[in-house]
C-alpha cells in the first residue's frame, strides 16, 4: 500500500481534528447531542491516493448522531472513492459504523469506528479497519471530508454537489 | 411485461365463476331495479376548468354508465357521495405485512379504529389480492375487473386499482401492508398494495395506497411507482353495498400516474353524515388555534386563480407546504363562499354558521357566507380593473415568503357591497396564518370567520354574524403546540397577563423565523399556571414591527371561543403527548435511473417531538433534496418511516423515507424516498447501512 500527500495537507487534516476535538468539550455543555446529516460527492486535490490509487473524487452519504456528553455516537458513513491504477478506473467502497464522536452545531465534527473496505480490485474485503472522518467548512466555506483509512490520511476532498448539515 | 392471459386451468374456472357472478350481477341488477325508484342525479353541470373535482357519481341504477372521467361544480353535490379531486401525494410505507399473499384471495383484516365509510362504521375490511378493499364481503370473485361500477360481485367496496392481479411473492416483496399514522383522534389507517398483474413475477410493479381516517368518512388513494402502467385494464372508484351509491374516477381508461392522489370526499355541501365519535381523552399537538388581533393593508392578489361564479370553488397550489392542525397540504379549494377547503367542499351559508359543521371538512373561513366572485357586479367596480374574482400573491422570498389569497367578492344579499378580504400564509411557519379584512358591506354581520379541523371539530370562532370585520382588521391565527389545561385557562389572571408580556418582550426577535422557533420551545415546556395562550401568540406574531405589548394586550382579553376543550385530567406541565422513541440513521448509496444517488439521514423521536435531519443527492439527473423539518417519525422491529419538508433543488418540497434495517452488514437494507413531484425511488441499498436503534 503506497500513500503520497502533502505535509501541508496532513498539518491542515491535523488541525481540523484538533480543533474539532476542542470544540466538542464545550458543546457537550450547551447540547447533548449533534447530529450529521450529508449526501453528496466531492474532489480530492492532487496527489490524493490509496492503496495505489490514485484518488480524484468521492461520493458519499452519511447519516450520524453523536452524543456530546459522552462522545458515543451511532449511524453509518458510506464513501464511494474513485480513481485510477494500472488497472484503471477503480471504485473503492468504504462503509463504517460510528462508534465514537464529537461535533457542534454548523461544524465541525469528527466521528470514528470501524469500517469494511472493498478496494474494487477483486480482492477479499477489507473489514474492522478503523476509521475517522472530519466534516467542517474549508477555507472556502464549502464543506471538506477528511478520511483516516486505517493509519491512511487522505487529504480533504472539496464537497463540490450535495449537502452537509450538522446541527 | 404485463400479462392479462390466465393458464387454461385457471381461465375454465374463471369461465365458471364469471358466468356465476354476471348471472348474479343482473339478478341484483333486476332486483333493484324492480324494487328501488330512486331518482337519479341531477345532471352535472360543466365546472371551471379550474376545478379539480372528478369522477362519475351514481345512485341506484345510474344513468351516466359509460363516461369515464367527468368534472362537475363543486356545488351539485352527491347527498351521501363522494366527490373525488386530484393532487399528488406519496406513499406512506406499510410496515405490517397483512399476510394477503395469493393469487384472488381476500384477507380480512381489523381496523385500528373505526372507519366511516359512506354513512356505516366498520371495524373490518377485507383486503383483495386484485387491488381494493371489501368493507362487508370478502368475495374473491373479483379476479377480473367490472367497468363501469357499480359491481353486484363486491360489497362495500375502495377500488384503488381493481384489476386482475396477485401478490403471492413474498420473496420479491409482493403483499399488501399497513401503517397507521398521526395521533389520536385523527389517525390515519395506511394500506399499501405492492402487487404484480397476473402471471408477471419479480418485484411489485404497481405500488399504490389506501389512506383510511379515523375523523372523516374521507379517504385517499395515492399511487406511487406504477412502472408506467396507467390503469387501462382498471377499475378506479367506490361503491355503498352493491351499488346504492358509487364514484368512479375511471375503469378501463387510464388516467393514474406516479404520485397521483386521489381525495375522495363524502358529501360534499350535502346531507351530514354520521359523525364518528371523537374520543376526548387528550388532545393532539395543534388542536386549539388562538386568535389575536393587530391592523394591516391587503396585499393586491396578482394572479386571478379563475374563480368568477356563484357558489364554486377553485383549487390553488400553495407555493410552499402549508400546515393546518399539524396536518400539511399542497393545494386547497378556495371558496366564492369566503372558505378555503383544505379538504371537503361545501356551500353558501347565510349568518351565523354554527362552528363545528359537519357539512365542511378542515378548512379556514375568512368570511364564510352568500358571496359571488362573478362579473359584472355593481360591487365589483371598486376592486382593479372593476373585477371580482380571488387573486393570489406571493411575496418575500425563501425561506420566508408569503402566500396571499384575496378575495375580491360582493355579497350575494347585495351585490353592490363588496367584500374584500385576504387569507395569508406564511413558509416555515406552520398552523399559524392571518386573515386581513379591507373594504366589507356588512362588516360581518351576515357572514362567519373561524377555521376547523373537521366537521366534528375542534375549532376556533373570531365572529359569528356580528359586525366586527372592519377595514384593516388583521385577525391572527396561531395554534399553540400543547394546549393549555383547564387550569391554565382558569388562571387566565392580570398576573398571568404580566408574565406572558414579560416573556414576550424578553423572547421577540426582529426575525419571524426565529421567533417561530423559540415559540415551539417555550410553548412545550410552559408550566400550566403560565398563560401559554398569550406567550403562544405573543411570540408567534410573524410580524417584526408588532410590538410585544400590543399583541399581549390583544390576548389578555380571551373570549370564550378560544377556550380549548378541557382535557379530563389538568397536569402541571404542559408537555406534549408522548410520541414513541426509536432512532434511525443510515448512509449510503441506491441505484436509480441512469445511475446512482447517496442518502445520509438520522431521524428519530424525543421529548421535544420528531426530529433530524435527511440529506440526497440523485448523481443521475442532479437532483439534491435537503430536509427543513421532520414531522413524523415511525419506528416499528426493522422498519422506519420518517416524513417532513423539504428542498428539491431549492424549491419546497414534503418527503418520506421508508428504511429498513436488515441486519448487519447492511448490504441487505433497503431505502426508499418520495419526494413531491417526483418518482418514488429506491430499494435495496448498493452500499452503506441503515440502522435502527430501539
Amino acid at each position: 500500500m503506497t500513500m503520497t500527500m502533502t505535509e501541508r495537507t496532513i498539518r491542515w487534516a491535523i488541525t481540523l481534528v484538533a480543533i474539532a476535538a476542542s470544540l466538542s468539550s464545550a458543546s457537550a455543555l450547551a447540547q447533548s447531542q449533534t447530529s450529521v446529516a450529508g449526501a453528496g460527492a466531492g474532489v480530492f486535490p492532487g496527489g490524493a491516493s490509496f492503496n495505489g490509487v490514485s484518488l480524484s473524487a468521492l461520493s458519499f452519504g452519511m447519516g450520524a448522531v453523536i452524543l456530546t456528553n459522552d462522545g458515543t455516537a451511532t449511524g453509518t458513513f458510506e464513501s464511494t472513492l474513485i480513481g485510477t491504477s494500472l488497472l484503471g478506473r477503480i471504485n473503492i467502497v468504504v462503509v463504517g459504523n460510528l462508534t465514537r464522536g464529537s461535533g457542534q452545531a454548523g461544524g465541525p465534527a469528527t466521528y470514528s469506528g470501524l469500517c469494511s473496505i472493498d478496494l474494487g480490485n477483486g480482492t477479499p474485503l477489507l473489514r474492522g479497519l478503523p476509521f475517522t472522518v472530519t466534516v467542517a467548512r474549508l477555507p472556502n466555506t464549502q464543506w471538506g471530508l477528511t478520511l483516516i483509512l486505517g493509519l491512511t490520511l487522505l487529504p480533504a476532498a472539496t464537497v463540490n454537489t450535495g449537502s452537509v448539515t450538522i446541527q | 411485461m404485463k400479462i392479462t392471459m390466465k393458464t387454461k386451468s385457471q381461465i375454465s374456472g374463471y369461465i365458471l365463476r364469471s358466468a356465476a357472478a354476471l348471472l348474479l350481477f343482473s339478478c341484483v341488477i333486476v332486483a333493484l331495479s324492480s324494487a328501488i325508484n330512486a331518482p337519479n342525479k341531477t345532471p352535472k353541470f360543466p365546472a371551471p376548468q379550474n376545478n379539480a373535482a372528478f369522477g362519475v357519481n351514481g345512485r341506484g341504477s345510474p344513468s351516466v354508465w359509460g363516461g369515464n372521467t367527468h368534472a362537475y361544480a363543486n356545488e351539485n353535490c352527491m347527498p351521501n357521495d363522494y366527490t373525488i379531486t386530484t393532487g399528488s401525494g406519496i406513499i406512506v410505507y406499510g410496515i405490517t405485512d397483512t399476510g394477503n399473499h395469493c393469487d384472488d384471495c381476500v384477507t380480512p383484516i381489523a381496523l385500528p379504529f373505526p372507519v366511516t365509510f359512506y354513512d356505516q362504521t366498520f371495524f373490518s375490511v377485507g383486503i383483495s389480492s386484485n387491488g381494493n378493499l371489501q368493507f362487508t364481503s370478502t368475495s374473491d370473485s373479483d379476479f377480473f375487473n367490472e367497468c363501469p361500477l357499480p359491481s353486484a360481485r363486491v360489497i362495500d367496496l375502495i377500488a384503488p386499482y381493481w384489476d386482475d392481479l396477485h401478490d403471492e411473492d413474498t420473496a420479491n416483496g409482493q403483499g399488501v401492508f399497513t401503517s397507521v399514522s398521526g395521533t389520536a383522534p385523527n389517525r390515519i389507517f395506511n394500506i399499501e398494495f405492492r402487487e404484480n398483474f397476473f402471471g408477471v413475477g419479480g418485484p411489485p410493479i404497481l405500488d399504490f395506497e389506501v389512506c383510511l381516517h379515523e375523523d372523516t368518512p374521507n379517504f385517499e388513494i395515492v399511487y406511487g411507482a406504477l412502472n408506467g402502467n396507467t390503469g387501462d385494464s382498471a377499475t378506479v372508484g367506490a361503491q355503498r353495498d352493491t351499488g346504492s351509491y358509487f364514484t368512479q374516477f375511471e375503469c378501463n381508461t387510464g388516467g393514474l400516474v406516479d404520485g397521483l392522489q386521489l381525495n375522495f370526499v363524502y358529501a360534499s355541501g350535502c346531507a351530514s353524515p354520521t359523525p364518528t365519535p371523537t374520543p376526548t381523552a387528550s388532545l393532539a399537538p395543534c388542536e386549539n388555534y388562538v386568535t389575536t388581533t393587530d391592523t394591516a393593508s391587503i396585499v393586491p392578489g396578482t394572479t386571478d386563480i379563475g374563480n368568477h361564479c356563484d357558489d364554486c370553488a377553485t383549487t390553488i397550489t400553495f407555493p410552499f407546504p402549508v400546515t393546518l392542525y399539524g396536518y400539511t397540504f399542497t393545494t386547497a379549494n378556495a371558496s366564492a363562499n369566503g372558505a378555503l377547503y383544505l379538504t371537503g367542499t361545501s356551500d353558501s351559508t347565510n349568518g351565523c354558521l354554527a362552528l363545528p359543521d359537519p357539512d365542511f371538512g378542515r378548512a379556514i373561513f375568512p368570511f364564510q357566507g352568500g358571496l359571488l366572485t362573478n362579473n359584472p357586479e355593481p360591487g365589483c367596480a371598486g376592486y382593479p380593473d372593476a373585477t371580482c374574482g380571488i387573486f393570489t400573491s406571493v411575496t418575500g422570498t425563501e425561506p420566508n415568503q408569503q402566500f396571499n389569497i384575496e378575495w375580491r367578492a360582493v355579497l350575494a344579499s347585495d351585490p353592490t357591497s363588496p367584500a374584500n378580504f385576504e387569507v395569508v400564509f406564511y413558509e416555515n411557519m406552520p398552523s399559524f396564518f392571518d386573515i386581513i379584512y379591507g373594504v366589507i358591506g356588512d362588516n360581518g354581520g351576515g357572514e362567519t370567520s373561524g377555521v376547523q379541523a373537521s366537521g366534528v371539530g375542534p375549532v376556533t370562532i373570531f365572529s359569528c354574524g356580528t359586525t366586527t370585520l372592519t377595514n384593516s382588521l388583521k385577525v391572527t391565527y396561531s395554534c399553540a403546540e400543547a394546549s393549555p389545561t383547564p387550569t391554565a385557562t382558569a388562571t387566565f389572571t392580570p398576573t398571568a397577563t404580566a408574565t406572558a408580556t414579560g416573556t414576550a418582550t424578553a423572547t421577540f426577535t426582529p426575525t419571524a423565523t426565529a421567533t417561530a422557533t423559540a415559540t415551539a420551545t417555550a410553548t412545550a415546556t410552559a408550566t400550566a399556571t403560565a398563560t401559554a395562550t398569550a406567550t403562544a401568540t405573543a411570540t408567534f406574531t410573524p410580524t417584526p414591527t408588532t410590538t410585544a405589548t400590543a399583541t399581549a394586550t390583544a390576548t389578555a382579553t380571551p373570549t370564550p371561543a378560544i377556550t380549548p376543550t378541557p382535557t379530563p385530567t389538568p397536569t402541571s406541565t404542559a408537555t406534549p403527548t408522548p410520541t414513541p422513541a426509536g432512532k434511525v440513521t443510515g448512509g449510503g448509496e441506491i441505484t436509480v435511473t441512469g445511475g446512482w444517488a447517496n442518502f445520509g439521514f438520522n431521524a428519530q423521536n424525543g421529548p421535544g417531538g420528531p426530529k433530524g435531519q435527511l440529506e440526497y443527492q440523485n448523481h443521475a439527473r442532479n437532483l439534491n433534496v435537503h430536509s427543513v423539518s421532520i414531522t413524523s417519525v415511525n419506528v416499528s422491529d426493522n422498519n422506519a418511516s420518517f416524513s417532513g419538508t423539504c428542498t428539491k433543488n431549492g424549491a419546497p418540497c414534503t418527503f418520506t423515507v421508508n428504511a429498513q434495517d436488515n441486519g448487519e452488514p447492511g448490504t441487505s437494507d433497503r431505502f426508499t424516498i418520495a419526494v413531491s413531484g417526483e418518482p418514488m425511488e429506491g430499494g435495496q441499498i448498493s452500499n452503506g447501512n441503515i440502522q435502527i436503534h430501539n
